[in-house]
């Protein structure tokens, strides 16, 4: 912190907002969630008929995103048998657009100043208690290099909002992770988490060539969005609303949408999260979220709010949310982080999620460091499963999918628009799925334990009989080159 | 129309306007499909073109160090042919319009 002053801070906080950047995306100055309205239609479709809701789930069935009144039904179902038929479409929504494969990645956090003030965020800059500190240059390789031994293949780098992380920071980390090598392994995709940018901006880190660039409106509310926001450039709700719409302005076509469950009422926040997908699409050519996150509130240093806010999300409702957003955008990525203990990611990726990360650390310099213990004063919160990816692997094998470390969409062209357009019509998993099991077999190759390793074998000789007969001579052609030590083969 | 597409400025939306006609020309001429990318360090990402709905072996042909094609079925394309467009497409999207409507393979017709 010593070359950047508060004075230079307040400084750098006036160059962010660009007012004009948000007003050209407004409709009668209005922002594109109406809280009365989704109120109104949560109390409107209120104990919803058993086959308005099997209609609804047809057309889940059928890939087509929902409409608000529609979602607004599924939320509002009481009775327990027809969730649990819920809870079966939303898997069988899941299989047929994407398959039993899920995507592995792991997050790297590069560095936790911010200048915002989020009630419930250890980051914050008025937490005392929280170590400030951020990566050198070499210490984002060091970290990369362990993340790359460990067999990932694909990262989420996040950072706190501040000059010192500026986006020019952040596009030389990324720089940095991408030209690490070790042995065979290497980081082909990096996500990014940050704050929002201007399109200026945005267009640097484009050029650095990002997988998908991710920004959560943790609260669609807009009064507890005020509240929970006191201060910073965060406290804008609209510069950050419309993030996503100036990263696809600036042509990055991967963004990915998230809320932060605790905050508001959760059927409130998945009515935003699909309110946010509509106007992306609307917007750009049809192509809205890669992905939706769905974090819940973890505990965190020295943050009181966690423990007294009174919408904390249980485990029951969090299955409930997740499947109603697998059954509103059918067509789209979702992902449950390590912030979930074991069992909750057991019971809930059948019912619609597609990525999830392993070996998670979140403090600042935690994987090369090798601190085993979590240190909340260097984290933004607390994580659930901190178990490694051997270790998660075998149990999603066990559970009968197949992690992909798969990249090859993004490094084929298959991004954006094309990405979607096949997606939608559930045609994606004919390249996922031949993808997945060339990545998961280098993996079991270069660094699964033996016992993974036979349960993978097995994953992969079930995922195989099951191509396309069409697909398999191309895939047992190139699982047999992965065998004799070629690597990065991809249909 | 042939000046509209290579005399006007290259924006990015004229380029892709541009190469989503060569891709739809391709497909109809030789049953090939091709998409284009922006080369953005290990990521190509979807400018314009024909994609394929099922996975077959495919081509990488970088074409700039900022643009490459994705081509299924490149052989399909007489020789003579894949050279005049590989020299129109090097030249359109270097900037270089004149030299590369010389080169263009087709003429677009109004």
């Amino acid at each position: 912190m010593s070359q950047v002053t508060s004075l230079s801070v307040k400084e750098w906080m006036s160059t962010v907002i660009k007012e004009e950047e948000v007003e050209k995306y407004l409709s009668g100055g209005r922002d594109f969630i109406d809280d009365e309205a989704i109120e109104a239609l949560l109390r409107e479709n209120a104990s919803p008929d058993p086959k308005k809701v099997r209609d609804i789930l047809a057309k889940s069935l059928n890939l087509e995103r929902l409409e608000p009144h529609e979602t607004a039904t599924l939320l509002n179902v009481e009775d327990p048998g027809l969730w649990e038929e819920i809870f079966a479409t939303a898997g069988e929504v899941k299989r047929r657009v994407y398959g039993d494969r899920i995507v592995t990645f792991a997050p790297l956090y590069c560095s936790n100043y911010c200048v915002n003030n989020c009630l419930y965020c250890g980051f914050r800059r008025d937490n005392q208690l929280q170590k400030r500190r951020q990566l050198t240059i070499e210490e984002v390789r060091r970290e990369a290099e362990v993340l790359v031994s460990l067999g990932h293949k694909r990262l989420i780098m996040v950072y706190g909002e501040h000059p010192l992380s500026d986006v020019d920071y952040i596009a030389a980390t990324i720089q940095t992770v991408y030209e690490t090598k070790v042995g065979n392994g290497e980081i082909r995709r990096v996500n990014v988490n940050a704050a929002p940018l201007d399109v200026a901006r945005y267009k640097i880190l484009k050029e650095v060539g990002i997988g998908t660039f991710q920004v959560f409106q943790e609260t669609y509310h807009h009064e507890t969005y005020r509240k929970v926001h006191p201060s910073g450039t965060k406290s804008n709700y609209r510069w950050r609303l419309y993030a996503l719409h100036r990263a696809q302005e600036a042509g990055i076509d991967d963004v990915a949408i998230g809320a932060l469950f605790g905050l508001y009422h959760w059927k409130f926040e998945v009515m935003g999260l699909l309110y946010h997908t509509i106007d992306l699409e609307k917007h750009f050519g049809g192509v809205g979220p890669h992905t939706i996150s769905f974090p819940r509130l973890e505990p965190a240093v020295n943050t009181p709010f966690v423990q007294e806010t009174r919408y904390r999300v249980s485990d029951r409702d969090f299955k409930r949310l997740v499947a109603v957003i697998r059954l509103s955008v059918p067509y789209t990525g979702m992902i449950i982080t390590a912030r979930e203990p074991a069992h909750v990611r057991r019971e809930v990726i059948p019912v619609g999620c597609t990525q999830t990360d392993a070996s998670t650390r979140i403090g600042i310099g935690a994987y090369s460091e090798r601190y085993s213990e979590q240190e909340l004063e260097r984290q933004q919160f607390q994580i659930g499963d901190p178990r490694s990816l051997d270790e998660v692997v075998r149990e999603l094998a066990d559970m009968g999918y197949i992690t992909s470390f798969c990249t090859a969409d993004y490094r084929c062209g298959r991004t954006g628009k094309y990405f979607m357009d096949i997606t939608k019509k559930g045609k994606i998993h004919h390249f996922c799925m031949p993808n997945a099991i060339l990545t998961f077999k280098e993996y079991l190759l270069d660094y699964a334990s033996e016992t993974t390793r036979e349960v993978g074998e097995k994953i992969i000789a079930q995922k195989f009989s099951e191509l396309d007969e069409r697909l398999k001579p191309i895939v047992r052609e190139y699982l047999e080159k992965i065998e004799h030590g070629e690597r990065d083969l991809r249909i | 129309m042939e000046n509209e597409t290579y005399a006007s400025e290259a924006s990015p939306e004229r380029i892709d306007e541009v190469l989503e006609w060569i891709a739809r020309e391709l497909k109809e001429r030789y049953g090939v499909r091709v998409w284009f990318a922006e080369i953005l360090g290990k990521r190509w990402s979807y400018r314009a073109g024909v994609g394929n709905e099922f996975p077959t072996p495919l081509e990488h042909i970088m074409i700039t160090p900022r643009f490459g094609m994705v081509v299924e079925g490149w052989g399909k394309i007489p020789e003579e042919d894949r050279s005049a467009l590989l020299t129109f497409l090097r030249g359109y999207l270097a900037g270089d319009k004149t030299g590369a409507r010389e080169a263009s393979p087709w003429k677009r017709e109004s």
